[in-house]
């Protein structure tokens, strides 16, 4: 199995062309066909998750082969303690996304083909060893959710999906211009990562600055940090439910997965210089911000949209710390926000596809006509407000005991939002599920056993993961502690290097 | 008797395209049916043989005194011109009687301007690829104005017939006055005529404005700011199989005269004149781009948009390493297959006589021809620069070699470029896919979609593996540039 992850990341590929050459009529057909192809990788990660070994540091399932001799670009799979989780994570959503969007009937073909593409973009993403083929699968994934949200999206879905890729095109503009310095940058010329994350030490302090300035900004996008949130709102309520799903809890991964893939041990001088304001304050900042924002939506997509401005900011402020906690905490809090968001907008997607507007104010009393609904979204509205006992509350821990090792006035900010955070999950659930029975919704059905499948796992890991975090945690700390040391260690390094 | 040519084998390539191209003319004469597609068929099988033909003579050597050459050079653009001009051919075999064009002459000229350009490329005498340059111009003129009966066809011919004398009268001055100054017309020894002599002396003024009509020649040819005016309008006149011929054969045929004339004949000047190809790359590419952005006639989105990518190629040319040049040889093949399925795309969408044009037109093509669609999303993305498609491996070789060779301000301008680009590019798939029409009744097109998924799959295939083709590209720049 030392290819698994050319598998997990191919499979969907295959998929797509397997439901191309469909006819486009046989619906029933193509939904299965993408269930089975997205099961695959789910299947895959699930023994991988059993045979990755968590004490090691380096890179495992690593595959090596040429592509573009001329310009030693290399096809280099590989993933290590940091990755996995997103890896994990990736192919735990996508079979639940395809469930979710059973019901689509528009163009059934065409969503799920590029549903499949986009499954293989996001793997491919968190694989990839070379910076080239990162790019490329970084781009690949660009285009279907144009797509995905394009067409399928709500009302001024053309203006979301266009503000979408051109908010990431320049971005992944910024990241190619430091990737092609990056090359031309020490002999012999190379893409590969690891050999890039050896030649750290060598790189001049200016250079560092300006190349992680550079791609910090197409990250942050992708985050999305402020000031370069605002995409996401509109592409959160425009898109379909499966694809806010995806975009939430996979896409916004792919920005602080990449400073921490690339950045951190590409340029840990630049790293340690810029840590304090781009991720620190910043982060402080998105939770604040995005808290604040979430009080005042009255959509409940947009709301869980701004949430995750909010919860990603944890993430930026722990890694920002660069203690053994605050990095964990981070990492973990990813894969959280991955679970609980997807839950989130699950359940939000439940009430709209029977009532088909997503107002807050609009409906009341919800708990007593759907009592198994109302059940699974205690669990999700408790885990993303921070209650002990759910995972999220462990990350959040984590990342506001490095922060405080690390600065006590951000550290005080940002657990003061929790409050914010609580405040605007729990006054939305006041509003739709309790108080007086909206007579409107009276008769509104309770969860289909589909909606149970897509629902019922990830609670389940919210659940076991606020128990016993360690099932995620083993397989992180030893890289992220090493990801650390370098860091750490960089500025000692440099300098002896340099006389 | 024997001929008194050493070498002759040089010349079967360009013999064959021109006997083939009389061949064809005289079987269209006989054949009863003018929309009788054999005719195509014969074309495409010569242009075939032209490739294999040229693939077996390489490195044959030269010929009339070193006026013509077979080098590694020449037969990738013989091989890349054919392949062009076959694509080309299956396009109009659908597309020729669809827009009602029934005149005979119409694949013989194609074949003629093909021989046209195998001179052009293959030249390595300024007068012999004038000739060259002549003989290509002269069918193509004929080509943007086959359909007599409509007017912007005529338009379009005869713009392109004035501004394409002028800058002929230009190039033919240009090289009169360098003539003037070297004492020759062979490449190789304009160039050691001019490294020898100090330049910048008492003739520089003459020389300078030898070299500046000749850029300014091909500049009209490549259609590069501010020689761009005539590209819309033609390319929009003629008929749409005409135009991804030239915005495509043409376009590459120009190139790689202008290549060997800067790299190797004016390679001692051209150090002064960097900038000056600098300034030339950097203002075609953001007025291609800009000016596309306002275009909602297809056809001239395209036209805008082969003008944005002579700005890509001539970051190249500034760039004039070994690398550099490759690069743009790989470009103008990769350019040259995405553009022929663009404007394949628009030619299988022909109503009677009547080309699709607008944007909204497109309205709805992914419900209703969703595989032409597809091709026509991989072409729009290609030249938009989107991995893993052959324009964006492209513009990776592109790039890299400019910034080894130094010219980061040009690549930051041309990168921003394919940022503005991508927004009219887009514009294309969000009629496709985001609009709605009603599903329209077609004829059948079987060449027509034969050619366009051809092109969108080697359009692919090129992104994905490219290093045949850049190895290629490699051997055939390293021969001009180490031959003389």
């Amino acid at each position: 199995m030392e290819n698994v992850l050319s598998y997990m990341t191919f499979v969907p590929l295959a998929g797509m062309l397997a439901v191309m050459v469909m006819p486009r009529d046989k619906h029933e057909v193509i939904r299965w066909t993408a269930l089975a192809f997205t099961l695959v990788p789910l299947l895959l990660g699930i023994w991988l998750y059993g045979d990755f070994d968590g004490s090691i540091t380096g890179m495992q399932y690593v595959e090596r082969h040429t592509w573009i001799e001329t310009y030693n670009i290399q096809y280099i799979m590989g993933i290590d303690g940091l990755s996995v989780t997103m890896v994990l994570l990736t192919a735990l959503l996508c079979p639940i996304c395809i469930l979710a969007s059973w019901n689509i009937e528009k163009g059934v073909k065409g969503y799920f083909m590029l549903f499949l593409l986009l499954e293989t973009g996001m793997m491919g993403v968190f694989c990839a060893l070379d910076f080239f083929l990162f790019y490329i699968f970084w781009e690949v994934m660009l285009l279907p959710m144009y797509f995905l949200i394009g067409i399928w999206g709500g009302p001024r879905r053309e203006y979301a999906a266009i503000k979408f890729f051109l908010y990431t095109l320049v971005g992944s503009v910024l990241m190619l211009i430091a990737m092609l310095a990056l090359y031309f940058h020490g002999e012999p010329r190379t893409f590969d990562m690891l050999v890039l994350m050896e030649r750290a030490p060598t790189y001049a302090r200016s250079f560092q600055a300006w190349a992680w300035l550079a791609l910090f900004v197409g990250f942050a996008i992708k985050i999305p940090a402020f000031p370069f949130h605002t995409w996401l709102p509109d592409a959160h309520v425009e898109a379909p439910t499966a694809i806010s799903v995806i975009l939430a809890g996979v896409l916004l991964k792919m920005g602080t997965y990449g400073i921490l893939r690339i950045c951190y041990p590409i340029f840990p001088v630049a790293t340690q210089q810029f840590a304090f304001w781009c991720l620190a304050v910043l982060g402080t900042w998105n939770i604040v911000y995005g808290a604040l924002c979430a009080m005042a939506q009255q959509d409940m997509k947009k709301l869980v949209a701004y949430s995750s401005i909010s919860h990603m900011g944890y993430v930026m402020l722990g890694m920002a710390t660069l203690t053994s906690q605050g990095i964990n905490g981070a990492v973990l809090q990813m894969f959280n926000h991955g679970t609980v968001t997807a839950m989130l907008f699950l359940i939000v997607g439940v009430v709209y596809d029977r009532a088909h507007h997503r107002d807050i104010n609009g409906f009341g009393g919800l708990a007593s006509v759907m009592p198994v609904y109302t059940g699974l979204m205690t669990v999700a509205f408790f885990a993303a407000l921070g209650l002990p006992g759910l995972s999220a509350f462990i990350s959040e821990v984590l990342v506001l005991l490095g922060a405080w090792q690390y600065n006590q006035a951000l550290t005080i900010v940002a657990a003061s939002a929790v409050v914010l955070t609580a405040g605007y999950m729990l006054w939305m659930l006041q509003r739709v599920w309790l108080g007086p029975v909206n007579e409107k919704y009276a008769n509104m059905p309770d969860l289909s056993a589909r909606e149970l499948v897509t629902l019922l796992p990830l609670a389940v890991i919210v659940l076991v993961l606020g128990i016993h975090p360690h099932a995620v945690l083993d397989l992180i700390d030893p890289t992220l502690l090493a990801l650390n040391r370098t860091v750490a260690d960089a500025v000692v390094v440099s300098a002896q290097l340099l006389h | 008797m024997t001929l008194p040519i050493a070498n002759i084998e040089v010349l079967y390539p360009l013999m064959f395209a021109c006997a083939w191209g009389l061949l064809v003319l005289t079987v269209e004469m006989f054949s009863l049916s003018r929309r009788f597609v054999g005719i195509g068929w014969l074309s495409a099988l010569g242009l075939a043989a032209v490739a294999g033909i040229s693939l077996s003579g390489q490195g044959a050597g030269e010929v009339f005194a070193g006026a013509v050459a077979l080098d590694a050079f020449s037969v990738y653009f013989y091989v890349l011109l054919s392949v062009l001009a076959i694509f080309a051919v299956f396009l109009s075999m659908d597309y020729v009687p669809l827009a009602g064009i029934i005149h005979g002459e119409f694949y013989p000229l194609i074949l003629f301007a093909v021989a046209g350009l195998l001179v052009m490329v293959s030249a390595t005498d300024l007068i012999v690829m004038f000739l060259g340059l002549e003989t290509m111009s002269m069918a193509v003129y004929v080509l943007a104005g086959i359909r007599k009966d409509e007017l912007r066809s005529n338009e379009a011919a005869l713009k392109y017939f004035l501004l394409g004398a002028f800058a002929s009268a230009l190039l033919l001055y240009g090289i009169a006055l360098i003539y003037a100054i070297t004492g020759s017309t062979v490449l190789g020894s304009v160039a050691n005529a001019i490294a020898s002599t100090d330049y910048l002396a008492a003739d520089s003024l003459v020389l300078m404005l030898g070299v500046g009509m000749l850029l300014a020649g091909f500049a009209f040819k490549i259609a590069a700011v501010p020689f761009h005016l005539w590209t819309p309008d033609v390319y929009e006149g003629a008929p749409t199989t005409v135009s991804a011929f030239m915005a495509t054969a043409v376009k590459a045929g120009a190139f790689a005269a202008l290549l060997r004339i800067v790299l190797v004949a004016l390679a001692p000047v051209m150090p002064d004149l960097s900038w000056l190809m600098w300034v030339l790359a950097a203002s075609t590419m953001t007025m291609g781009n800009f000016v596309a952005l306002r275009q909602t006639n297809v056809k001239r989105m395209l036209a805008y948009s082969s003008i944005a990518h002579t700005g890509y190629l001539l970051v190249g040319v500034t760039a004039a390493t070994a690398e550099a040049g490759a690069a743009v040889l790989y470009y103008l093949a990769a350019y040259g297959v995405m553009n022929i399925g663009a404007f394949g795309v628009l030619a299988a969408l022909t109503r009677r006589r009547h080309a699709l044009q607008e944007i909204s037109d497109f309205a709805g093509l992914g419900q209703n021809r969703p595989v032409l669609a597809l091709v026509m999303s991989i072409c729009m993305l290609s030249l938009m620069g989107m991995p893993p498609l052959a324009g964006f491996v492209g513009k990776f070789y592109l790039f890299t070699a400019a910034l080894e060779a130094g010219y980061t301000v040009l690549v930051v301008i041309a990168v921003l470029n394919s940022v503005v680009s991508a927004a009219y590019y887009l514009g294309v798939l969000r009629a496709m896919y985001f609009q709605s029409a009603d599903a329209e009744e077609y004829s059948p097109r079987p060449y027509l979609n034969f050619a366009v998924t051809a092109a969108a799959a080697v359009t692919v295939a090129l992104g994905l593996a490219p290093s045949p083709v850049m190895g290629a590209a490699s051997r055939a720049f390293s021969s001009i540039i180490l031959g003389p």
